[in-house]
């Protein structure tokens, strides 16, 4: 019973966050989320996940969310448009999915005490090892997609001064006769116009 | 096998290398992060040497490690040695094409990780380690399509491709859940027996999610953009090798719970058909050359998947013989026509992602200042709509006759439309060509500058390679027919 | 209904609210919430699946995994918006599409 009644919270709030006009308000009700999933995880008896969900889901991503949000600045509040034909679609055809394969379900087994740690690292050692290259690479696009690029000087000037058949090229580097108010300032926009 | 274990190490472990050593900034900086992963990648292709040794000894490869393993077959091999060679001439040709960006350095390593992953995933035998690779593979490979960020576009068509492929990869976890519920295990070889509806709507999500990186309809809205703004080299890579691999782990899932094979061959069929209808008609309309060739690809898409599909539905081995084949031969044409056209550009002035811009009409008279070049590109063309003696005829003419030998009548229909469409493709080839071979002299194209040897090497090779395989086709026999036969293996 | 067969019902709800969540999606930072409503069901399932089978320490280990490889999507996905919103100056899905033609 009380399992139910998580289950429907859970998916209650999931569908606060998606409606929610606000970008701060859907990042709360997405860690209300992150924490009840991870209450569901403990009833099931996962603690170790429900700890991890718990910290990184509800703690972490909310953390790193509400930072970028205000980075960004929350935007003006987008109304929320309800799309009901697609909505009705989705909850039928989950319906549906979900009741096809909750009866097909096997009998469910006892569940064997393993230790997990051994488990993590030793059964599923390789998918660690993949981890740390997948960790590895996101570092790796973060610092790629946020590094300023100093040279972005002269990509404005080569943005005008570019054309496929200009036949010399070294000006394109170079660049010191153009009138920069022509020039489109993707940066200086944020300067310009309040978000 | 060790050095198994080291092929798929090696660019996993050099990466980190090239990121810090080829830092600008770096105190011990001596050497270019360029210069840095070719000699990495030097090393992976002796490690390949010693495992191709060791496979012709031994059929399979495995390692060890946990319950799980890394196995290599012939599918594996095949992909190994396509991602390997494009990602080598990548690399050599995006030298000149990127000198001087921000974050060179990340770019290189990103490449080698992008390799890494991408031998993992093709090896892994276990199907949630495969879907670990497959994200990493996705998670390297978001830097690339944004490199040039500073364009507005390039950071739309990334955002595009990162929201779909996120979502495709979620679909796929809930079918490995669902797979693993039902077989109680993730291992690829414990293959399901019985029908459930479990498995039938496990299927249906590995359809869709990996289709999302195959760019299998309904979801290659991301590819045109992705590759149209993604450094020109990534474009030849991502088209080249790394979409193919959504095929390779899309077939190893699908083998897991593939009772009834006709049923999800003749899925496979009705959506490849669909991808080659799709590419080739949006390639029509387009007047930037990348996205021409990116729509192209969505076609070619089609044809493999086209061919698998025979070859499931009828368990031919013909007709998964003549898929691997036009995988590779699409590798090698596509990623040719993409550098080609990269070097053109690039001669023609458009630096820091601007290609993405070059319109057919920019190609005008360019033969006669790059008659090399210009004819790499238009062999690559012609091959694409497959055209004798280039290697694109060989395989489409394979998969065509695999297609018609099924007793099927639908089968024969959908082959015959396919080769409707073959012809169709010319309409958007031919103004590339047509364009570049426009003879009027312009004297403002005589002063274009060279194009540098790293560009024109990458393309000769390919160039050369794309010929020659279309002459002697059986010289591919020792990579293509063990793929085959393993995908026969895989489904029977 | 045992709790488990709730779970996996809840599961398959969850993932269609992030699906809705992500058609209807006009901002970017709104489909990343969208995107890590799903992946949070996808844990679910899997660690359902886990005890299902009698595997629960087997179920973990894959969530876990997920989390990690989804958290570092999510970073992704935010340094992209950051970076939408300082070169395009705007997170809006229709105008960074459209900008594409």
């Amino acid at each position: 019973m009380l399992t139910a009644i998580l289950v429907i919270l859970t998916v209650f709030c999931a569908l606060f966050a998606v409606v929610s006009t606000r970008l701060l308000h859907a990042t709360l009700w997405l860690a209300a989320v992150s924490a009840l999933v991870g209450l569901l995880l403990y009833q099931l008896g996962a603690w170790e996940i429900a700890v991890i969900e718990l910290s990184v889901g509800a703690g972490l991503v909310t953390v790193l969310m509400v930072f970028a949000i205000t980075m960004i600045g929350d935007p003006p509040a987008t109304p929320y448009v309800s799309r009901r034909t697609l909505f009705i679609f989705v909850v039928l055809a989950m319906t549906m999915i979900a009741g096809m394969t909750v009866n097909s379900l096997p009998a469910p087994h006892d569940v064997v005490a393993e230790p997990l740690a051994a488990v993590l690292w030793n059964v599923r050692g390789l998918d660690m090892a993949a981890q740390i290259v997948l960790i590895f690479a996101g570092v790796m696009g973060v610092l790629g997609l946020l590094s300023v690029s100093d040279d972005i000087v002269r990509v404005r000037a080569s943005r005008v001064a570019h054309h496929p058949t200009t036949t010399d090229t070294t000006h394109v580097t170079a660049a010191p006769e153009i009138d920069n108010s022509m020039i489109p300032a993707p940066l200086d926009r944020l300067e310009k116009e309040p978000v | 096998m060790t050095w198994l274990a080291g092929l798929i190490g090696l660019p996993c472990v050099t990466s980190p290398l090239v990121y810090v050593f080829g830092h600008r900034q770096h105190a011990l900086r001596r050497i270019h992060a360029h210069d840095l992963a070719l000699l990495m990648l030097a090393f992976v292709w002796i490690a390949l040497f010693f495992v191709m040794q060791a496979f012709a000894a031994s059929e399979v490869l495995t390692v060890e490690y946990g319950a799980i393993s890394l196995r290599m077959d012939g599918i594996s091999l095949l992909m190994i040695v396509l991602t390997l060679l494009l990602t080598t001439l990548v690399t050599i040709f995006s030298r000149n094409d990127l000198v001087g960006t921000v974050g060179e350095e990340k770019f290189y390593a990103s490449l080698l990780l992008l390799l890494g992953t991408v031998i993992g995933l093709v090896c892994a035998n276990d199907l949630f380690n495969m879907w670990v690779w497959f994200e990493g593979m996705a998670i390297s490979s978001y830097l690339m399509v944004a490199y040039h960020r500073q364009r507005e576009d390039a950071l739309g068509a990334s955002t595009k491709y990162f929201i779909q492929t996120v979502s495709g990869s979620i679909l796929v976890l809930f079918g490995i859940a669902l797979v693993l519920m039902h077989n109680g295990t993730l291992d690829l070889d414990m293959k399901a027996v019985e029908p459930s509806p479990l498995l039938i709507v496990a299927g249906a999500l590995f359809v869709l999610g990996f289709g999302v990186k195959l760019a299998l309809f309904p979801n290659y809205t991301w590819l045109p953009d992705a590759y149209g703004e993604a450094p020109t080299g990534v474009s030849a890579l991502l088209s080249g090798a790394v979409t193919m691999t959504g095929l390779i782990a899309m077939m190893r899932a699908l083998s897991l719970i593939i009772w009834s094979p006709e049923a999800w061959g003749g899925l496979l069929l009705v959506l490849g058909m669909i991808n080659i209808m799709a590419g080739t008609i949006l390639a029509l309309s387009q007047t930037k050359v990348k996205r021409i060739l990116a729509y192209s690809s969505i076609g070619h898409i089609g044809y493999v998947v086209l061919a698998i599909g025979i070859g499931i539905s009828a368990g031919s081995m013909m007709g998964l013989r003549s898929g691997m084949l036009h995988l590779f031969i699409h590798g090698i044409m596509k990623s040719l026509a993409f550098l080609a056209l990269g070097a053109l550009a690039y001669a023609a002035g458009c630096r820091n992602g601007d290609a993405a811009d070059f319109s057919v009409d920019d190609l005008k008279g360019l033969a006669q200042r790059y008659p090399g070049v210009t004819l790499s590109l238009a062999a690559a063309c012609l091959s694409l709509v497959g055209i004798p003696p280039m290697g694109g005829f060989v395989s489409k003419f394979q998969i065509l006759l695999a297609g018609v030998q099924q007793p099927s009548v639908w089968i024969v229909l959908l082959i015959v439309v396919a080769a409707l469409f073959s012809v169709v493709a010319l309409a958007y080839v031919m103004p590339i060509i047509n364009t570049a071979y426009d003879m009027q002299p312009s004297p403002s194209r005589e002063a274009l500058p060279d194009i540098p040897l790293s560009m024109r090497l990458p393309i000769f090779i390919l160039a050369i390679a794309l010929i020659v395989v279309g002459l002697w086709p059986g010289l591919l026999d020792s990579i293509v027919d063990p793929a085959g036969a393993a995908l026969l293996a895989l489904f029977g | 209904m045992p709790p488990v067969h709730m779970l996996f019902v809840g599961a398959w709800f969850l993932l269609g609210t992030g699906l809705y969540g992500l058609m209807i999606a006009r901002n970017v930072l709104k489909a990343v919430i969208a995107l890590q409503i799903m992946v949070k069901a996808a844990m679910l399932i899997l660690v359902v699946a886990g005890a299902q089978t009698g595997q629960l320490a087997l179920g973990q280990s894959l969530g876990i995994t997920v989390i990690v490889a989804d958290t570092m999507a999510v970073v992704i996905g935010l340094a992209m918006a950051v970076r939408l919103n300082a070169s395009v100056g705007t997170l809006e899905l229709d105008d960074i599409i459209e900008a594409e033609g």
